[in-house]
């Protein structure tokens, strides 16, 4: 059965028609979502998220509907790494991480030894165990990033969904993100979806594409289908140069 | 959480200390012993009427007025995402004044001109509701925007009524706005209140604190957000009206104490909406009985104390945490 299963989905993206979208993402699988700025890349996220309800169509979890699904059960199921982090109020690395685990705790339960335990993990696994105690006001755009990668892990959803996670983090740790959410799908059980800027990096690392397109249509299927100068000129409306390097196909802006 | 205990056993002892200040404090002139021996029911009738019939409904009043501000007060700098949110920010406070400030006009007293305050801080709490959400979802600023506006409008009524007023009114309105507790009967209602919200917020601590995120963080981590901001927004508003409709509008409370112990205790509501009950109400009380003290018989407003205690402490803290 499919992790997530788009049926004629239209997420509503202000302003503008989509065709409506179908597609199912399979345990295992890696979905790269590109497209030129506006095209509905974030507000495809939320709805998947179960975050906004969607124009038409729809989403279903493990074969069940998200509309018919408590939001603590999605939560359990999909958790998404957000492009923009709003800390209004003083809290620890520690804490943010922590939170991550509410989806998993009944009311009156705190936080016990073996949340604890996976929150560290987690921080340790994106290399924030060495701040775990510093105000989160203090942290940089890149380690803030890495600081909800790290939420997201302790929250240990069967979907992860990234809204460009790598926009803050400077190359290595751009590389070690996408590493860490690799990993974590390497069991087979686990999906990804994540939009990406950078065309490389999707090559990279997603084997599976959806191309956004700002006239509402779309394209999907294996990366290798999608990766092709002719799709994503025309994703884009710029020309493009493949080149092929010892690290793979790589595209350049022409 | 043996921490969070440890500091709320502080905060408990801290606050029977000052009960017990208030209790022996006041011109009457009554021993620590007479006071002991009349709470133990065995007292002149002098001493009981001094210390039953005045300082102890006036002290409870305090403690419950003070708590009751301070977690309303917690509860709405999460619900509006902003540490400088009070709990009068969204009109609760103007809509009970306009309601108190009439009942004054037409020489209504006691229950009538309570319920006048309390029905105005409804009206208040309602109309905002309404404007807010008058076109889909609320938003945190939308709400706040609606409140604020509000507030002004409940604030030219009040200077309407003001203006209307005759001379012998006045001092009772200005004293009503500033918070008075010479009026209170007894705050045992207003405990009760007090204790039940705080036991309707703790299981939701967690929750909370997922929201004090932002809206949307809260729900992608399994919180049902639209119910529970509606929920937290009703129940600090009636918590509002209560203390209100108890003192008038006393200032500082509401906002000087939750931020005050997030500075000193971080920003996990499990423990900061009992210790700001706690803490509320500790500095209520004893504001009120330095108000009734200082240059007795004469009596100050309280506002004026909890400014003067709670400014300089807020100013110390904010500069420490940097």
């Amino acid at each position: 059965m499919p992790l997530l299963e788009l049926v004629e989905l239209d997420p509503d993206v202000p302003g503008r028609r989509t065709v409506p979208l179908s597609l199912a993402i399979e345990p295992g699988q890696c979905w790269g979502v590109l497209g030129p700025n506006g095209a509905g890349k974030t507000t495809l996220l939320h709805a998947l998220a179960g975050l906004r309800r969607p124009a038409s169509g729809e989403i279903r979890l493990r074969g069940e509907p998200l509309s018919r699904l408590s939001r603590r059960r999605i939560a359990r199921g999909i958790g998404i790494v957000f492009q923009q982090h709003h800390d209004s109020f003083p809290a620890t690395v520690r804490e943010t991480a922590l939170m991550g685990r509410h989806p998993h705790l009944r009311a009156w339960r705190s936080e016990g030894p073996e949340d604890r335990e996976r929150a560290h993990r987690a921080l340790r696994q994106t290399g924030l165990a060495a701040l775990a105690g510093r105000p989160v006001a203090t942290l940089s755009g890149g380690e803030r990033q890495r600081l909800a990668l790290a939420t997201v892990l302790t929250q240990a959803p069967a979907l992860y969904l990234l809204d460009e996670p790598t926009s803050h983090l400077d190359l290595r740790h751009a590389v070690v993100m996408l590493d860490r959410v690799r990993e974590v799908l390497a069991d087979g059980c686990h999906a990804a979806m994540m939009s990406l800027h950078d065309i490389n990096l999707a090559a990279r690392y997603c084997d599976h594409l959806l191309l956004l397109y700002a006239d509402g249509s779309s394209a999907h299927g294996p990366a290798t289908r999608m990766l092709r100068e002719d799709r994503l000129e025309a994703l884009y409306a710029h020309p493009l140069h493949a080149v092929e390097t010892p690290a793979g196909r790589g595209f350049l802006p022409g | 959480m043996t921490r969070a205990i440890r500091i709320l056993l502080a905060l408990a002892l801290l606050g029977a200390l000052v009960l017990a200040w208030a209790l022996l404090t006041g011109s009457a002139g009554l021993g620590w012993r007479a006071v002991v021996g009349t709470l133990a029911g065995h007292g002149t009738p002098l001493a009981r009427e001094v210390v039953l019939g005045l300082r102890l409904p006036r002290a409870s009043a305090a403690f419950a007025t003070g708590g009751l501000l301070a977690v309303a007060g917690a509860l709405m700098q999460v619900l509006l995402r902003n540490p400088l949110a009070d709990p009068y920010v969204l009109g609760i406070s103007g809509g009970a004044a306009v309601g108190a400030l009439s009942a004054m006009m037409l020489g209504w007293a006691g229950s009538a001109a309570s319920g006048s305050a309390f029905a105005g801080a409804m009206l208040s709490m309602v109309v905002v509701f309404g404007m807010a959400r008058l076109r889909g979802e609320w938003s945190a600023t939308r709400l706040l925007l609606t409140g604020v506006v509000v507030a002004a409008g409940w604030g030219a009524v009040i200077s309407l009524l003001l203006a209307l007023s005759p001379d012998s009114d006045l001092s009772g309105m200005l004293f009503w706005m500033m918070g008075d507790l010479g009026r209170a009967r007894g705050g045992l209602p207003a405990l009760l209140i007090l204790l039940a919200a705080v036991a309707v917020c703790l299981p939701l601590g967690r929750h909370l604190n997922l929201l004090a995120r932002g809206r949307e963080q809260a729900a992608a981590l399994g919180v049902n957000a639209g119910p529970l901001e509606l929920g937290i927004y009703v129940l600090a508003s009636l918590l509002t009206a209560t203390a209100v409709t108890v003192a008038g509008t006393v200032g500082f409370v509401g906002l000087v104490v939750p931020h005050m112990l997030r500075l000193a205790t971080g920003n996990d509501q499990r423990l900061l909406l009992p210790a700001s009950a706690l803490a509320g109400g500790t500095l209520l009380t004893a504001a009120d009985t330095l108000a009734r003290t200082v240059i007795a018989p004469e009596q100050l407003p309280v506002g004026v104390i909890t400014a003067l205690i709670g400014v300089p402490t807020f100013l110390y803290l904010l500069n420490r945490g940097s």
